[in-house]
């Protein structure tokens, strides 16, 4: 009886976890959505912002820098992190080697964002200030791709391990080169969880600041190319908090980007799905 | 034993990591015949089989010696091609592993692979495979469909379809009807009559009885040995070993 | 030791078929124990008793064949069944045989005058007892020496047959015997004849040992 009573305590418990994770995430997002909504409108998504904090304009600017520092960690991170999990899962065998790269790629993933950004500043912005152009996209979309590697190739090994050894056999044993199995066998099959370990890391990118504050430089213009300075969402965001205390603008810009991350995990999610649907030939 | 021999083992000994699990193993496989290998589980069945086609390759730690001679070269040499040699001995395994692709590519896989790309040669080399793993009739309005979506009994016969497209001249099967029900088995069993023909056919079975219907030699394997290899009807009518006798009449295993 | 319940049948149908010998080994020794005392009470007890043995012969037949479609046996287990299984034929036969001696014995109704030497037709009725004894010792037993020994025993059989018969078809051509003896006679023939058959029933039998024990079906006439 005793037991019984437990068990019934202990799922009440998790329930009430589960319920309590989940209102607190209903509470943030109608928080900001509510203040923010309302300034969202044509003009706020396609006008950049005013210089000093000036009322009545927009984010465009800062936009189009959270889309290209984005694009441009997932340009790096992408064939890095997938073709590690690659050579990782299909080529090593379960040795020393692969555990220190494993290792290492949750060290990575435990940093904290600041210490990575300071790393992107004394690197890429000062040592290699000729090559990137000191604070700018570039910068900022390098570092930020040392946030998304790890997070990608985790993962990406993870869907490479869940496809079943029967296949990669089946593939080899009809003469198929190793190569050849990976690609047309191997990497079909592990498609939608690879995609998913880069979206989770794309998501990570968008959301970051403390890498970017050192890294990108923040200027409000308008960029031209990878070695202009700029100034994504979240950067924005805590650049007028802190020096304008301009809050209406602040939840209107979070709104703007947390509707875009939603849309991005509802979007994947939903093709991913199909993918996985004709894989299984429902 | 009369017959041509097609694969000759000599002396072959497997290792994984200290734990030998294949000891001095001596047979002879004869051409366009079925050779069923039975013997309870871990015996070594499937461990002797890969090595026919060099898929323990594919597992740490393994090591051999001895001489497996087909066409002529030891085909355990490490110099062999193991890709060219994987178009001449293939494997069916005892999942049935279609590939998640339609049932028209499945086929294809092989031929693709090996440099074919004409549409027209495909759909041929489709149809003869499917034909000659007698699923031809069952599919050939659906070969655009998901593999995934057949039975059990059909992904099987279409994973041999897969392997006659690439024609290679040895079947290695690895107890291809385990998983199946009793109807899609004597289909596949029916099919292995017709295939012994054209292939030269070595099969892993729990079954005996199977293995009793479908081939001309048995070998039976016991703790990484092979105890007695003889022909089928002298291995279940009058075996020569004790440890044999044991097993086919239930005493244990 | 697995599948105990299989070896136990297969225990049984042995029992069954050795039970199903000693009844016609019976039959055997009651047929000529008849035939010696003109004991037409005997044989007539002897052709009534045959539908014992069919019965036997049918149950023991089914016991086989279900064994068979149910058990998939193997090789002396096999083996054991397929003799069985033909042995049965064998006894039936042989049970067969015994109920045409006794008809023979109440057809004549008399003890029969035999116009040749009494001591061949003795020792021929002895040998054939004798083997019809030891094949179903011998399978009883396994006993392969036993059943090898019966193809030179059925040797000396055939050679007493044909000398008695020899020696009474001379007694018929050259006229020693009377009116009165001559269907005594031709019985005679009649059972020695059988006996004969009986024999080679037993060497079957004997054959059918060696094939259960060791697996050689070569020698099998
Ligand atoms: N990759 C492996 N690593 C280590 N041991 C293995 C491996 N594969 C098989 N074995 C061992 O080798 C023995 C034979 O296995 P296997 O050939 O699969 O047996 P069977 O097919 O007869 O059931 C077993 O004891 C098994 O545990
Ligand atoms: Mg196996």
């Amino acid at each position: 009886m005793a037991a019984k009573l437990r068990e019934t305590a202990a799922i009440g418990l998790l329930w009430g976890a589960g319920i309590a994770t989940l209102l607190i995430l209903i509470v943030i997002l109608a928080y900001i959505l509510v203040n923010g909504l309302p300034l969202i409108s044509w003009h706020f998504l396609t006008t950049n912002p005013g210089v000093r904090g000036q009322q009545g304009t927009g984010i465009y600017s800062t936009i189009v820098a959270t889309v290209a520092v984005t694009g441009l960690a997932l340009l790096v991170a992408a064939p890095l992190s997938v073709g590690g999990a690659i050579y990782l899962n299909e080529y090593t065998k379960e040795n020393l080697l692969r555990k220190v790269f494993r290792q290492a790629a949750e060290v990575l993933a435990g940093i904290p964002s600041i210490i990575i950004g300071l790393f992107g500043f004394l690197f890429f912005v000062i040592y290699l200030q000729p090559y990137t152009g000191g604070w700018s996209v570039l910068s900022g979309g390098l570092t930020l791709a040392f946030m998304v590697l790890p997070i990608s190739l985790r993962i990406s090994e993870e869907a490479l391990k869940a496809v079943p050894g029967e296949l990669r056999e089946g593939s080899l044993g009809l003469g198929a080169t190793k190569w050849q199995s990976i690609t047309t066998v191997v990497m079909p099959t592990a498609l939608p969880g690879i995609i998913t370990g880069l979206i989770l890391g794309a998501g990570r990118a968008i959301g970051e600041t403390a890498a970017i504050l050192l890294t990108v430089g923040g200027a409000l213009g308008l960029i031209h190319g990878v070695r202009d300075p700029a100034c994504p969402m979240t950067l924005y965001i805590y650049n007028i908090l802190t020096e304008y205390n301009d809050t209406t603008t602040a939840y209107g810009t979070a709104a703007v980007l947390i509707i875009a991350i939603l849309a991005i995990t509802f979007t994947t999610d939903y093709l991913m799905n199909r993918y996985t649907k004709k894989l299984k030939g429902l | 034993m009369s017959g041509e021999i097609e694969i000759s083992i000599k002396n072959l000994n497997l290792w994984f990591g200290n734990f030998q699990a294949l000891k001095n193993i001596n047979i002879e496989i004869q051409k366009n015949a079925v050779t069923a290998l039975i013997g309870p589980s871990g015996c070594g069945k499937s461990t002797f089989i890969k090595t026919l086609d060099r898929m323990n390759d594919l597992v740490d730690n393994v090591k051999f010696t001895g001489e497996v001679i087909y066409k002529g070269r030891n085909i355990l040499d490490s110099d062999t091609d193991v890709v060219e040699l994987r178009k001449e001995i293939g494997m069916v395994f005892q999942k049935p592993n279609p590939f998640p692709k339609s049932i028209f590519d499945n086929v294809a896989y092989g031929p693709r692979v090996h440099g074919i790309r004409d549409k027209k040669t495909l759909h041929e080399i489709a149809e003869r495979s499917l034909k000659g793993a007698a699923i031809w009739d069952e599919v050939k309005d659906r070969l655009n469909e998901s593999a995934l979506r057949l039975s059990g009994g059909q992904q099987q016969r279409l994973c041999i379809a897969r392997l006659l497209a690439v024609e290679p001249d040895v079947l290695l099967m690895d107890e291809p009807a385990s998983a199946l029900d009793p109807i899609a088995t004597s289909k596949i069993e029916d099919l292995l009559h017709e295939l012994k023909k054209d292939y030269t056919i070595v099969i892993v079975t729990h079954n005996m009885q199977q293995a009793a219907r479908v081939s001309s030699h048995t070998a039976f394997f016991w703790l990484g040995e092979i105890v007695e290899y003889a022909s089928t009807i002298d291995l279940f009518e009058r075996p020569r070993n004790k440890r044999t006798e044991d097993y086919v009449t239930g005493k244990f295993g | 030791m697995a599948r105990n319940r299989f070896t136990r049948k297969l225990n049984q149908l042995r029992d069954d078929v050795t039970d199903m010998g000693a009844i016609t080994l019976q039959s055997v020794e009651d047929a000529l124990a008849a035939l010696e005392t003109s004991n037409t009470a005997l044989a007539e007890r002897v052709i009534a008793n045959d539908n014992r043995i069919d019965t036997l012969d049918r149950k023991i037949e089914s016991q086989c064949i279900k064994l068979l479609a149910l058990e998939q046996p193997m090789a002396k287990d096999l083996r054991v069944i397929a003799t069985s299984f033909k042995m049965i034929t064998d006894l039936e036969r042989i049970g067969d045989w015994t109920v045409d001696i006794s008809e023979e014995v109440v057809t004549m109704g008399k003890p029969i005058h035999i116009p040749v030497s009494a001591s061949k037709f003795n020792e021929l009725v002895a040998d054939v007892k004798a083997m019809v004894a030891d094949s179903i010792e011998a399978y009883a037993q396994g006993d392969v020496q036993q059943a090898r020994s019966f193809e030179a025993r059925d040797d000396r059989i055939d050679y007493l047959y044909k000398d008695i018969v020899n020696n009474m078809v001379n007694a018929l051509a050259q006229g020693k015997c009377s009116t009165e003896t001559v269907s005594d006679v031709t019985s005679l023939l009649y059972i020695i004849r059988y006996l004969e058959r009986i024999a080679d029933h037993a060497v079957n039998i004997g054959n059918r040992v060696c094939y259960m024990e060791e697996g050689e079906r070569a020698f099998l006439k």
